[in-house]
């Protein structure tokens, strides 16, 4: 209550005693000019002395402050608000004073000219000012000197890209490293493994030492190959291929991976039911990784006898959440702030338990460049529970009515007598079943597949088939490397490959023909097109190269 | 088919500047049996020995002093254009995989490497080395009856007329 009443008093006094006026007036850090109506200067405070170097006797009554700024950059102004308000606003006092005049808050950026001509960007903000009847009868204008802000910006941006250019330094330099480190590393692996299966027996103690020099050793390269990786993430040179694949396959594969380890150090592995289907949009050989480095820890990190619990749950529309539950020491708040930073082991170095303290940070930035969230939840004494959220996605098939269209064979198909093989190097499951379906409606077809591109080179060369078609995002060599070296060899030159991709850009697509391939298809395979591809493609194989072999046998 | 004796056999090339990196080679093949296996550290005698001694199988490191494995491996595709370049490229750099794929190596491994694993990929390579020889020499063979059969059918068509 009290308050309420001292508040208007307070004011009341303030305003009477003219001590705000004063200081206003007097501030030496703000420029502060009044003008009236028109924009002839009335007052022109310390601080506008100081900043434009004009006395107020010099100014006041004559200049307008528009004739203080740059003239260029008034008449700018002038135009980009006569185009945002379409009206004629022209290069003076209006274009700084218009909006103001209309009632809207308004500051600008221009450079103030001093009297002795040097320049500075300042900040600048309008008011107007009106009398009892709310007639506009002048307008107030606070200015600050922007020069700091700009120059710590310029700073900034330099000193921004001189961080990047020191980080692609890095990337070299480490990738340059790896060679280095890698030849004495061998060394010392090999010769390291020569004694452990010579045939001549060792002493236990020289058993132990041997197998202690090599395990530091496979650390080591461990830890190498995972900085590079890391390298690699944080230069910006890994790329993902982000499309629809199936989360229970990768599960299924995860889990025959990581049962091996569970077995050694006796903990119970269980993977709960996931509704089927389920497909995220992720890059395969990374959610791999991704799932696999978790697990890896949660068995590593139990406690023993203990147990892994893993359960897919739908969050959302658009999320779906993959849970690993462990029954080991838990984490404190303190440890859970740490727990995503490189090399940070919180405290796991003295336990015995391998490891470089960079999968999780790899693990949460492949997580971040596919869209997704990581997260931990603990109990200290009890264990966490660390997730992943990954977009979903629908599942990549046909419609009922375009394989209606493809069951029909087309007139010359009926001409062949021998199958003809069609190899498809893809490593996503679902995309193969599908084209499997379609192979399947056509008689005298027969579908080849291999997983990766090294093993689809090799079926490639050892069966001939009329038509390759590859995937480009494949883990370890890529579709268009594996097309080159195609193109390379004299036993598969003659092949048409034609490319099925989930990268779908107009350049991911020029680029492809301009490489080679034959015809390039994006996923969702259609089916229409597919089918007129492979026909295309199939008359393309020279009819010499074909029946050369029978025609020289029978003469 | 090519039998284990056949394979122990096979006439190797270790090529590798580093002492310490052929001598674990040589140790880790006697181990396993083979007897034909020779070496250098000279990258620039390879092409010269390949073509007097026509190895099965050569184990050729990239990084060296001297002559590169790349150009090495060029100097082996001169030496008969239409014959199977049989190197096994053993290198400290994984990413020069595909170039080294691409020059025509038909294998690669990356050091530091595990000794089955080189071990098992060797025996395989020599596999397939020497049933492509077999093979050639039987189309040869084949080739040859083929003539002399056309030329039998062509002389009792003569005759018939």
């Amino acid at each position: 209550m009290m308050e309420g009443v001292t508040e208007p008093r307070r004011q009341e006094a303030l305003l009477k005693a003219g001590a705000l006026r004063k200081a206003i007036l007097n501030s030496a850090n703000f420029s502060i000019i009044a003008t009236d109506e028109k924009g002839i200067i009335q007052l022109f405070n310390l601080g506008a002395e100081r900043m434009l170097g004009y006395t107020a006797a010099e100014v006041v009554n004559r200049n307008n402050p528009s004739d203080m700024h740059d003239p260029q950059e008034v008449m700018a102004r002038a135009r980009s608000l006569s185009r945002e308000l379409s009206t004629s606003i022209t290069p003076g006092f209006e274009a700084l004073a218009y909006k103001a005049s209309r009632g809207i808050e308004d500051s600008y950026d221009l450079t103030y000219i001093r009297k002795d001509g040097s320049r500075f960007p300042a900040l600048v903000s309008i008011t107007a000012l009106r009398d009892d009847h709310d007639e506009i009868i002048g307008y107030l204008l606070i200015g600050a000197d922007n020069s700091m802000r700009k120059q710590v910006e310029t700073e900034l941006t330099a000193a921004k890209a001189a961080a990047e250019k020191a980080n692609l330094a890095k990337s070299d330099f480490l990738s340059s490293m790896s060679h280095e480190l890698r030849s004495p590393l061998n060394a010392i692996l090999g010769f390291a493994q020569l004694m452990e299966s010579d045939t001549t027996p060792q002493t236990p103690t020289q058993k132990e030492s041997t197998a202690q020099i090599l395990q530091a050793g496979w650390y080591l390269l461990d830890l190498i190959n995972e900085i590079l990786d890391l390298a690699l993430i944080e230069s910006g040179k890994l790329l993902l291929s982000l499309e629809a694949m199936a989360l229970d396959e990768v599960m299924l594969d995860c889990q025959a991976m990581i049962e091996p380890q569970a077995r050694q150090y006796g903990i119970t592995m269980q993977f709960g039911p996931i509704d089927k289907p389920c497909f995220i949009h992720a890059d395969r050989t990374r959610v791999k990784q991704i799932l696999v480095n978790l697990l890896s820890n949660a068995i590593k990190y139990n406690r023993p006898g203990g147990a892994v619990e893993v359960e897919c749950a739908v969050k959302s529309a658009e999320r779906i959440r993959v849970s690993i539950k462990d029954t080991g020491l838990g984490l404190s708040p303190e440890k859970l702030a740490q727990l995503f930073q490189p090399f940070n082991r919180l405290g796991q170095e003295a336990s015995g338990q391998e490891g470089t303290g960079i999968g999780l940070v790899m693990t949460k930035r492949l997580v971040d460049l596919m869209g997704g969230v990581i997260g931990v939840e603990s109990t200290a004494g009890a264990g966490s529970v660390f997730w992943v959220e990954l977009l979903r996605a629908g599942e990549p098939q046909l419609d009922a009515g375009a394989l209606e269209g493809a069951a029909v064979e087309p007139a010359h198909a009926r001409r062949e007598l021998a199958p003809r093989t069609v190899l498809y190097v893809e490593d996503n499951p679902a995309n193969l079943r599908l084209v499997e379906q379609l192979i399947a409606r056509r008689p005298g077809m027969r579908l080849i597949s291999a997983g990766d591109a090294m093993r689809g080179i090799e079926l490639a060369r050892e069966h001939q088939p009329e038509v390759i078609l590859m995937d480009i995002n494949l883990p370890g060599l890529s579709g268009l490397k594996a097309l080159k070296i195609l193109r390379e060899d004299r036993r598969t030159r003659h092949i048409p490959v034609v490319a099925v991709s989930a990268n779908a850009m107009p350049h991911d697509i020029h680029s492809g023909l301009e490489a080679g391939f034959f015809r390039y298809l994006t996923k969702p395979i259609k089916v229409d097109s597919f089918m007129q591809t492979l026909d295309v493609a199939l008359d393309v194989v020279p009819v010499a190269a074909r029946d050369a072999k029978p025609e020289g046998a029978s003469r | 088919m090519i039998s284990l004796p056949q394979i122990l056999d096979a006439k190797i090339l270790i090529v590798d500047d580093l002492p310490a990196n052929v001598l674990l080679l040589e140790r880790m093949l006697s181990n396993a049996g083979h007897t034909a296996v020779s070496s250098t550290l000279d990258p620039r005698k390879v092409c010269e020995l390949h073509g007097k001694n026509r190895y099965d199988l050569i184990l050729l490191d990239l990084m060296m002093p001297g002559m590169d494995g790349f150009t090495v491996l060029e100097g082996l595709k001169a030496i008969d254009p239409e014959d199977y370049v049989p190197v096994l490229v053993i290198t400290a750099q994984p990413e020069q995989k595909l170039r080294a794929l691409k020059a025509g190596a038909r294998d690669f491994i990356s050091k530091p490497f595990d000794l089955v694993e080189v071990r098992t990929r060797i025996h395989n390579m020599l596999e397939v080395r020497l049933l492509y020889r077999a093979l050639a020499e039987q189309s040869l063979r084949l080739d040859q009856a083929l003539r002399e059969r056309t030329a039998e059918l062509r002389e009792s068509e003569k005759r018939s007329r």
